[in-house]
Formats: C-alpha cells, sequence, structure tokens
C-alpha cells in the first residue's frame, strides 16, 4: 500500500513533482466527475430530444464516450501523471469482436473504450447507481453485470455485430494473488462462435487498486503497457468433443494461463 | 429403483467429469452456485446427464430452486418416483 509520506525522491525537486502530481491527480478526479456531469447532460439531450435512428443515436453516443475517453487520458498523459504506450492497433477490428483484457487498474476501461471507437462493455451494476456515471452507462445502453442473462446478453450484443469488451476477472486484479477469470467469458466466446481478442493491459508501478484512496498515488507516474494481440481460436475448442460445461472449463483455464504468462510480477 | 443414496453417487460421478469438481469436496450440504462453482450453463449439462440416467423427463424448471447437492438429489428422486419435486 503506498504511503504518502514516502514518496521516493528525497530532493527538492523530487517533492515538488511529487506535491505537483498529488494536486493534478486531485483535480484530475474532480474533472472526471464534471465531464461525467457535462457528458450525462449531452447524452441525455441526444438520447430523448434530437429524432434520430436508435442505430445511429447509440453510435454516437459510444463514439462521445470513447473521445472524451481519449481526451480524458491525454490530458492526464500531459499533466504528468501517467504514460502509456500502445501496441498492435492493427488488431482491431472496426467490429464484431469479443475482447477481453486483465484489469490491473481504475483507468483500465477508460483505455479499452477509447481504443475501440464502438464499444459495447460489460460495466459493474454499481455505476448505474453512481450519480456521476449513471447517465453514459445508461445511455449508452451497457451491458450490467448483474443481469440475469448476462451471457444471453453478451451473445447477442455480439450478433449484433457490436465489439464487447469484457474484463472476466469481473473486479480489479488482487496483487499478488493468482489471476482468476469467471468462467462468463468462455461460455459467450463459445456460445457466440467468436474468436477472443486479447488486450493485455501493464501498469508500472500499480496505481489506484482496490481500496486505495485517490491521493494514495505512487512514488512516480505510472506507465501503462497496452499489447492488444492476435486472435485466440475458438475453433479447436468448439470442435472438441465435450459437453459446454466441460469446454468453458478448458477454455476459461487456457485464456487464464494466457493473461497469467503475460502479465504476472507487474503488481509486485 | 433409484434411491437417494444411488442418485448422490451418480450425481458426485457427474459432477466429478463434467465440472472437475474434487469428489472429496462434495457434500449433500454443499451449495451449488457458492461452493462448487456450478452456473446455469453447468446446470443445463447436469440435467441432460441426469436425464440420460433416469431416462425420466426432466426440464431446467425442475431445478430452479435447487440451491444444495441434497435439493438437486431430491428434485431427481421425486422426478423418479413422479412425485412433484419437493422444494
Amino acid at each position: 500500500m503506498a504511503d504518502i509520506r514516502n514518496h521516493g525522491d528525497n530532493n527538492l525537486l523530487g517533492s515538488i513533482g511529487y506535491a505537483w502530481r498529488l494536486l493534478a491527480t486531485g483535480f484530475s478526479f474532480m474533472l472526471f466527475g464534471i465531464g461525467g456531469a457535462l457528458l450525462s447532460v449531452v447524452l441525455y439531450t441526444v438520447s430523448h430530444l434530437i429524432p434520430m435512428s436508435s442505430d445511429r443515436k447509440l453510435a454516437f453516443i459510444r463514439g462521445t464516450i470513447s473521445r472524451t475517453l481519449s481526451i480524458y487520458l491525454l490530458f492526464l498523459r500531459l499533466c504528468g501523471l501517467l504514460s502509456y504506450e500502445i501496441h498492435g492497433r492493427k488488431y482491431i477490428k472496426p467490429g464484431g469482436q469479443l475482447i477481453i483484457a486483465n484489469h490491473p487498474s481504475l483507468l483500465d476501461v477508460a483505455f479499452l473504450i477509447s481504443l475501440i471507437k464502438q464499444a459495447d462493455c460489460v460495466v459493474k451494476a454499481s455505476l448505474w447507481r453512481t450519480p456521476l456515471t449513471r447517465g453514459p452507462v445508461s445511455t449508452a445502453k451497457y451491458i450490467r453485470n448483474d443481469s440475469k442473462q448476462l451471457i444471453q446478453d453478451c451473445v447477442q450484443s455480439l450478433h449484433q455485430g457490436n465489439s464487447l469488451v469484457v474484463f472476466p476477472e469481473g473486479t480489479r486484479t488482487q496483487p499478488g494473488e493468482p489471476l482468476k477469470f469467471h468462467r462468463g467469458v468462455a461460455n459467450v466466446a463459445l456460445m457466440a462462435e467468436k474468436d477472443i481478442t486479447p488486450i493485455t493491459i501493464n501498469c508500472e508501478p500499480a496505481t489506484l487498486l482496490k481500496n486505495q484512496k485517490w491521493y494514495q498515488i505512487p512514488r512516480r507516474p505510472p506507465h501503462y503497457t497496452i499489447r492488444i494481440l492476435p486472435d485466440i481460436a475458438i475453433g479447436p475448442h468448439l470442435a472438441m468433443a465435450a459437453m459446454q460445461s466441460q469446454k468453458a472449463r478448458r477454455l476459461n483455464r487456457d485464456l487464464m494461463d494466457f493473461f497469467t504468462a503475460r502479465t504476472t510480477g507487474q503488481n509486485d | 429403483m433409484h434411491t437417494k443414496e444411488s442418485i448422490y453417487e451418480h450425481l458426485k460421478n457427474i459432477m466429478v467429469e463434467l465440472f472437475e469438481i474434487e469428489a472429496d469436496t462434495i457434500s449433500l450440504d454443499a451449495r451449488l452456485y457458492e461452493e462448487l462453482d456450478i452456473d446455469s450453463i453447468d446446470a443445463v449439462d447436469m440435467i441432460i446427464k441426469l436425464k440420460d440416467l433416469t431416462g425420466k423427463k426432466m426440464q431446467p424448471a425442475d431445478f430452479k430452486n435447487v440451491r444444495t447437492v441434497q435439493d438437486v438429489v431430491d428434485a431427481v428422486y421425486a422426478l423418479v418416483n413422479n412425485d412433484t419435486p419437493k422444494q
């Protein structure tokens, strides 16, 4: 757990840098709140008052959220709060992709939604209860993770041609714990017969963990390395002579091995 | 003729085979979802297997209210003996 008094470089310059980042972090959380409120107003207006076909509306709303988050991430980078590198953009297709990623930090969903311009996304149900996020998540018709037919919702979204972003861990990674995925994604991939596009997110040093306060910032700005990797083919799993429950377990294990091999050690 | 004991034994075998659960973690009072990590898709497969075993018609609705291994055994037993399953 980061200690705010123990801020690394003991020289003056380091302290100023740290104080600046602390201030800017507070400001960027505030900006997120204000941005969320403004975005809610804009999206509400578009979805209720502008006459447009519902498909076009949804595309506009999701596109707007994507662009807003891109700008927000750029702002964080310009403030010196974080840096990032993104590899493998060529593996992003215009739609119909099942995209899964590990989940080391609070900003992961911002990175993914900004990368994939028209993403559908499985989102934590509590964001429908938080005033600042309720507007965007409800007008964008993202999929709630407490849906009674979560798997069917996901399959349907993919069949409609959407790209769907899912964090199979269901919550942020527990540093030091072995990676554990829910089987839902494996079931979605098998039922929708979709290849899986894996995205690995490494964040060094770890920041914005679960149970951390906003002011518990790391000694140096975190650097995100985001890698979009070639698809994992679902064909061999579909061809296996086994029942769905067995296939899903095997696929899920393969996915966990895949991500464990590419992300371990990042949070130690 | 299926006794509750034989149904339980078969059910255990199904769970070990399909769900990769260690046999000794299965007990009658084990909760399916929370303790044994059996989800609704697994339940469908389990019902297919139970149908093969008993030769009885079974619907997911017959198992709507099951929570524990004991509940499944009771539901199957009731179906096999043509009773309405106890809830």
